[in-house]
């Protein structure tokens, strides 16, 4: 799989010292939560994430050979109020969540470079605490799991005017189902045997 | 009268010891074979201590037991208490030269006559935004190198002190223990790190 890693992220990810930094972006339908591992804001492409580290931990992120689908879990300490909100009262499965990594200039603290090293799909968020401290653990399923899931289509005329409105070829689908058709007499409402039009055995 | 946080420590606070530690989150890659390394220098860098103090009689020791079963929910200021004034020579308001950048560890300063020594503190900040910093370098008269980096942007012409400079702490643990011998002197050893929440 060709990947393109920006040339100065490259040189900084293989000098002798780095300054790493993990940022995430939570994209909740009224907006999105992003936090990065580091101190103050930064901006990646116009889009400013919050820093405190409130990171816990980022668990490992999978490439496999074969296809299928790795999740990872992202653990914030502290339970900021924003997620809280966002866990309690929001539908957040299905959403977007994204993990970059990148480096920072240690001279000027700007951001070197970045790339999204992972991007899915929400799907739980857990809020523990047990007295001594508060975490908030977000699972993020990789977007192949989408596969998996059902997709229910029917060939209904109603499905098929939702998907092309002037598309009414299924107009009588519906009217087929219990339509009974009898072959070789264009005149049958019943069912006939015999020769042309005369019925050998009449139906009682 | 509620509890005020950052508290103040009791003037009476007594230290027989101080012993700080300069926290890096630092992971490093060593090689096996080679042993060449790289080191993923995170943003984290934290200050951190533990205070023993002297055998006290009742009247002081009972004011430090107070603060720290005050301190054990929420902040403080603490300082070096053994050394509040400055190795160096710097006099007069010091303060920075250009806005700084969060995440950073250089400092520039004009207005101050004078330089720092390294291993003198500063203060950046008032109230609960105060944060102490080390001196580590002394690059030039007006440029330095410091521990911890910097946790927040700072503008043109931010104030730094440096007498009796303080950062805002929290207590190591949240349980405050005491002893009190036969001779009724009372025994008290805490642990500090900085509370970086803001």
């Amino acid at each position: 799989m060709s990947r393109t890693i920006p040339a100065p992220l490259l040189a900084s990810t293989t000098a002798a010292q780095l300054n790493p930094f993990f940022a995430t972006s939570l994209d909740f339908d009224d907006g999105s939560v992003r936090y990065w591992t580091g101190y103050g804001t930064i901006t990646i492409g116009s889009v400013t994430y919050a820093g405190l580290g409130a990171f816990s931990a980022i668990s490992t992120i999978e490439e496999t050979e074969d296809l299928a689908a790795r999740g990872l879990k992202i653990d914030l300490t502290g339970v900021p109020n924003d997620l809280v909100a966002a866990a309690l009262d929001e539908p957040y499965q299905g959403r977007t969540a994204a993990v970059r990594f990148g480096t920072l200039n240690a001279d000027t603290g700007a951001v070197i470079d970045s790339i999204t090293v992972f991007s899915g799909r929400m799907d739980t968020m857990v809020i523990s605490n047990d007295g001594k401290q508060a975490t908030i653990g977000i699972a993020v399923e990789s977007k192949l799991v989408d596969f998996q899931r059902t997709r229910e289509s029917r060939y209904t005329h109603e499905e098929q005017l939702r998907r092309y409105p002037a598309d009414t070829g299924l107009e009588y689908v519906a009217g087929l189902q219990d339509k009974v058709i009898y072959w070789g007499n264009a005149n049958a409402t019943a069912f006939r045997t015999g020769g042309r039009d005369e019925p050998l055995n009449e139906e009682p | 009268m509620a509890i005020t946080y950052p508290l103040t420590p009791p003037a009476a606070i007594r230290i027989a010891s101080l012993r700080f530690s300069a926290i890096s989150a630092v992971a490093r890659n060593i090689s096996p074979f080679t042993f060449s390394s790289q080191s993923y220098n995170w943003t984290g860098t934290m200050l951190s201590g533990d205070v023993e103090c002297p055998p006290m009689n009742r009247a002081d020791a009972e004011e430090l037991i107070g603060f720290l079963i005050m301190a054990a929910r929420g902040t403080f200021y603490f300082r070096d208490y053994a050394n509040g004034t400055q190795r160096g020579n710097m006099s007069g308001s010091p303060q920075l030269n250009g806005a700084h950048v969060a995440n950073t560890t250089t400092l520039t300063v004009d207005t101050g006559s004078g330089s720092w020594a390294v291993g003198d503190y500063i203060q950046l900040g008032t109230g609960s935004s105060s944060k102490l910093h080390k001196i580590t370098q002394v690059n030039s008269a007006t440029s330095y190198e410091i521990f911890p980096l910097l946790r927040t942007n700072y503008p043109d012409d931010t104030a730094i002190d440096y007498t009796d400079a303080v950062g805002v702490f929290r207590l190591g643990t949240t349980t405050c223990d005491w002893s009190i011998d036969t001779a009724k002197k009372y025994g008290l050893n805490f642990s500090i790190f900085e509370a970086i929440n803001t």
